[in-house]
């Protein structure tokens, strides 16, 4: 019941919102409202984090309802550690999302609504058990993202969320014909169903396995699929892209371990190969790619698609350690360029300018913010000590297992990963102030947020035990049963 | 005994509504508006008359939505006839006989009684559309209309005599028994479907569907959009039990027509501006879409279901459009918010996505394609699905803009209907289910 009660109370929360007139007086009651419901939902989170069992790896707080099973869809819920952590990670930014947004003046009633009812499907994307949910989950997510791009957004905010509509469109569909046939098969769609049941043949898992892949690379996002990210980034409002960067985009790789792995670990095996060279062609076409920016959000972009690759690649070469890193790297990744949009929104809002170089020597103008933003950067290029360096710490050593050549090319892009944090620190950081400026130091709420975010990526850094240990069951059961397909297949080429 | 009367008393019924609104009308047209909203109000208790006293049997629920829908348009099309400068007198009379038609055309048992139904409904409709006088592009779609729909109706009476030629029957289930493949038999039935590909508007005969759609004035194209609609579906359900059952050829060619139309369709849609033809455009996908359901067996409880989704979401886009005045200017959010975030979602809901009746409908027919194996229909409708998506969208986007001039302000109970309608679609994950539940254990 609490999983429901989480989902459903953001939900009511923008009905009840919805009702409320929009008058200059009420907006700060909208917003007390909405954090307050946030405040409760991480209070829930909490309440996951502390009953949570952590020795057992079956799915816990199970609940479920078959009122809707004309559809093939069973309202069933519940989690695992690896769902947890993202549960948390959500309610977390929408925490954080009414504080970045306290200045926000154009139609502020309706943009809380459609950030709560993002937070909604959100996390029912990371607590659907059934496959159809999930899918219903999924693409209610592209409603309110839409919408948020489409009223908030920059100049060129048509195209941007019209892009983002139709690659998510696209290949969700292709998903939601593989559920299906999924149920044509099973009568249902649960997972237990779907992962329970004998497996089908090599061909059609490596076609089911495809129509899942496809979704989720886009939304990972995967490299040639990989052009909405960009504009949506530049276009979306800061809340937008920090929901957009920290939780949507992780919506894509959660699905690959919790649905697309276990239920077709058949496919999982054939296409391995490919997934690990895209992870790595993305890593080193994002780096790229980020060099050669000079637009602060569009560098953030592409610096979280080459970040998101060291990911794709652990998840790719599925041993514990790599397995492990990825995920660690999912929820750095998120805090990271959470906390990368922040401070390029806070920076817009005083100097209405994402240019590079046009702004210098912030470390003069504003030393506290320049702090802050300094470790952030640090962060990105994975020192020792931060949350990032953990995970591409983990995948490396997990890819010494799988291939020499593969180590090299990690060890390659690691190296191209550092240079344009460099770049971005030097042109903003450093320097001397051109014209004479005055920018107004953060205020509390600011201060409070960005500090709150740097301290996660630290402590995940500094005591990455802690979270490990908590999801170390889930990511074994997960490599158990590939490495058991393995065996018991040896017709399939593994190297 | 009971049976033929549960089946005709809809039907007297609305006969002697006729009569009345020829007869008994007001003299005064200021009073015509309470007459549609008592005529619209009988009509929907009529229709929950249907559904809880009648046989439950599909011909019943087609009957009913018939009913539900007549009324509701009646009980709210008043004031739009009046603002369009269109007789409302003879529009209700021509409205009644519309419904006739579909009515006849649903319950008759026989070819005979389907000709008379769809000959009634083509007249009727044929002066329905040309009754805006002022207005020289009514005439042209009007005519337009009663020619292709006059070749359309020979073809199936032509095929109707040659199948009373051939096997000295036209009744349904006496055809059905009697079945057998001779030339003469294939020729009628294959000119019968051709008949049904007109009406349906399914590929090489759907170009008279844009053009109507273009000239027809608002109030005719929501009479078209849900009666006229609803009446093919319902034909296309009784000759696929009758005819296409049996000549898997004819099933299969008709399959990949439907095919070929959805993706026509959607991609004619893209180049357009004018949202009365893209809405034309979005009928023949959702037409053909559904007509792929019913060609690989989906079962009449879904059908239905499809039916009445389809008819929520057309009702609410069309009559949000009405009030739009079929104008979609830019800046539409600021001043008339209401109308317009109606009109967005339900021009959504008809592109089927997520929390839309569509989805749910479109996950039925989507599953009964997987499960006949019918993966390439499949392929196909994903692709018309994406493609028209982007058109749904471009509507959408006209209302969004940002440039606007400032206007009146519609009063809120005038826009009430099409709001309600908006919130059903929004809400149906509650109603859907409880709606499917019931249809299947009613129809099992």
């Amino acid at each position: 019941m609490v999983l429901t009660l989480m989902l459903g109370l953001p939900l009511v929360g923008a009905l009840f919102i919805l009702l409320l007139p929009e008058t200059s007086e009420n907006r700060s009651n909208i917003r007390n409202l909405n954090i307050m419901i946030c405040f409760v939902n991480l209070l829930f989170s909490i309440f996951l984090l502390m009953n949570f069992n952590y020795a057992a790896t079956a799915d816990q707080f199970e609940e479920s309802y078959n009122f809707l099973d004309l559809f093939y869809i069973s309202y069933s819920l519940g989690i695992n550690s690896l769902a947890l952590f993202l549960i948390v990670l959500t309610n977390f930014i929408m925490f954080i999302i009414p504080f970045v947004n306290w200045d926000l003046e154009y139609k502020f009633k309706y943009s809380t609504i459609c950030y709560l009812l993002l937070q909604t499907f959100i996390l029912g994307t990371f607590t659907s058990l059934d496959l159809l949910l999930f899918y219903i989950f999924f693409e209610l997510t592209l409603i309110p993202i839409f919408f948020i791009i489409f009223s908030w957004g920059g100049k060129d905010r048509v195209y941007a969320a019209y892009k983002l509509f139709f690659y998510t469109f696209t290949s969700s569909l292709f998903m939601l014909v593989g559920i299906l046939y999924l149920a044509s098969i099973h009568g249902l769609t649960s997972l237990k169903m779907v992962t329970g049941h004998g497996m089908a043949d090599q061909f059609t898992q490596t076609i089911l396995f495809l129509a899942f892949f496809g979704a989720f690379a886009i939304k990972i996002p995967l490299f040639p699929l990989h052009t909405w990210v960009p504009c949506a980034h530049v276009e979306a409002p800061t809340g937008g892209s920090i929901v957009l960067a920290a939780l949507i985009l992780k919506i894509g790789l959660f699905g690959m371990i919790r649905f697309a792995i276990p239920c077709f670990p058949l496919g999982f095996l054939v296409l391995r190969n490919t997934i690990i060279f895209l992870g790595v062609i993305n890593i080193i076409y994002g780096s790229i790619m980020a060099m050669k920016q000079n637009d602060l959000k569009k560098i953030t972009a592409y610096s979280s698609i080459a970040h998101i690759g060291f990911s794709v690649v652990g998840i790719g070469i599925c041993t514990n350690e790599s397995m492990l890193g990825s995920y660690i790297g999912m929820i750095c990744n998120g805090i990271i360029s959470a906390s990368m949009f922040l401070i390029i929104g806070f920076l817009y809002e005083r100097s209405k300018s994402r240019e590079l170089g046009v702004v210098q020597g912030l470390a003069y103008l504003m030393p506290k913010y320049s702090v802050l933003s300094f470790i952030v950067f640090l962060a990105t290029i994975g020192i020792p000590g931060t949350g990032s360096f953990i995970s591409e710490f983990l995948i490396t050593f997990g890819s010494f297992a799988y291939s020499k050549t593969l180590l090299l090319f990690l060890l390659f892009a690691m190296i191209l990963g550092c240079l344009y944090p460099l770049k971005i620190l030097s042109k903003t950081l450093w320097g001397i102030p051109q014209t004479p400026c005055e920018l107004a130091p953060l205020r509390l709420h600011e201060k409070l947020v960005l500090t709150s975010f740097v301290s996660i990526i630290l402590y995940v850094g500094i005591y990455p035990n802690s979270l490990i240990s908590c999801f170390k069951k889930d990511v074994e059961k997960i490599v158990e049963k590939i490495d058991n397909i393995k065996m018991n297949n040896t017709e399939i080429k593994v190297e | 005994m009971n049976y033929v009367f549960s089946t005709f008393w809809s039907e007297s019924i609305l006969f002697t509504f006729i009569l009345f609104a020829t007869q008994f009308v007001p003299k005064k047209k200021e009073k015509y508006g309470i007459l549609f909203k008592i005529f619209g109000f009988s009509l929907i208790c009529i229709s929950i008359l249907i559904l809880h006293t009648g046989a439950n049997t599909t011909e019943n629920f087609l009957k009913f939505l018939l009913f539900i829908s007549a009324g509701m348009i009646l009980v709210n099309i008043h004031q739009i006839l009046i603002e369009d400068g269109i007789a409302t007198q003879e529009w209700l009379i021509l409205f009644l006989n519309i419904l006739m038609g579909g009515l006849i055309a649903i319950s008759s048992t026989n070819f005979l009684g389907f000709f008379i139904g769809l000959e009634l409904q083509n007249l009727a409709f044929t002066v329905l559309s040309a009754l805006k006088k002022d207005s020289e592009y009514s005439f042209e779609p009007s005519i337009k209309f009663f020619i292709c729909n006059t070749l359309s109706i020979f073809f199936m009476l032509f095929g109707i005599a040659i199948l009373y030629y051939a096997l000295g029957t036209i009744n349904f289930d006496l055809l059905n028994q009697k079945f057998e493949t001779t030339s003469y038999t294939i020729l009628g039935y294959a000119s019968i479907a051709a008949a049904f590909c007109f009406k349906f508007g399914i590929f090489p005969f759907h170009e008279w569907m844009l053009d109507l759609y273009k000239g027809l004035d608002n109030a005719s194209l929501l009479c078209f959009n849900t009666i006229f609609k609803v009446t093919i579906f319902a034909v296309a359900l009784k000759l696929y039990s009758v005819i296409f059952i049996h000549i898997p050829w004819l099933q299969d060619l008709i399959i990949f027509l439907c095919i070929i139309s959805m993706i026509l369709s959607s991609i004619g849609g893209i180049g357009q501006s004018d949202p009365k033809r893209l809405l034309a455009y979005s009928t023949i996908g959702n037409g053909c879409f559904l007509a792929l359901g019913i060609f690989n067996g989906m079962n009449q409880q879904n059908y239905i279901f499809y039916i009445f989704c389809y008819l929520i979401t057309n009702m609410s886009t069309f009559f949000s459009l009405l009030f739009l005045k079929g104008n979609l200017r830019t800046g539409l959010i600021f001043t008339q918010s209401k109308l317009s975030t109606t009109f967005l979602i339900s021009v959504l809901a008809l592109g089927g996505i997520v929390p839309f009746p569509l989805f749910f409908a479109k996950i039925l027919i989507f599953y009964r394609l997987i499960e006949s194996r019918a993966y390439f229909s499949t392929f196909a409708a994903i692709i018309s699905a994406i493609i028209s998506m982007f058109f749904y969208l471009k509507l959408a986007k006209a209302a969004y803009t940002s440039h606007y001039e400032e206007e009146e302000t519609i009063h809120f109970w005038k826009i009430f209907f099409p709001v309600l309608l908006a919130i059903l679609l929004l809400f149906s994950f509650i109603w859907a289910p409880l709606l499917g539940a019931h249809l299947t254990n009613l129809l099992q």
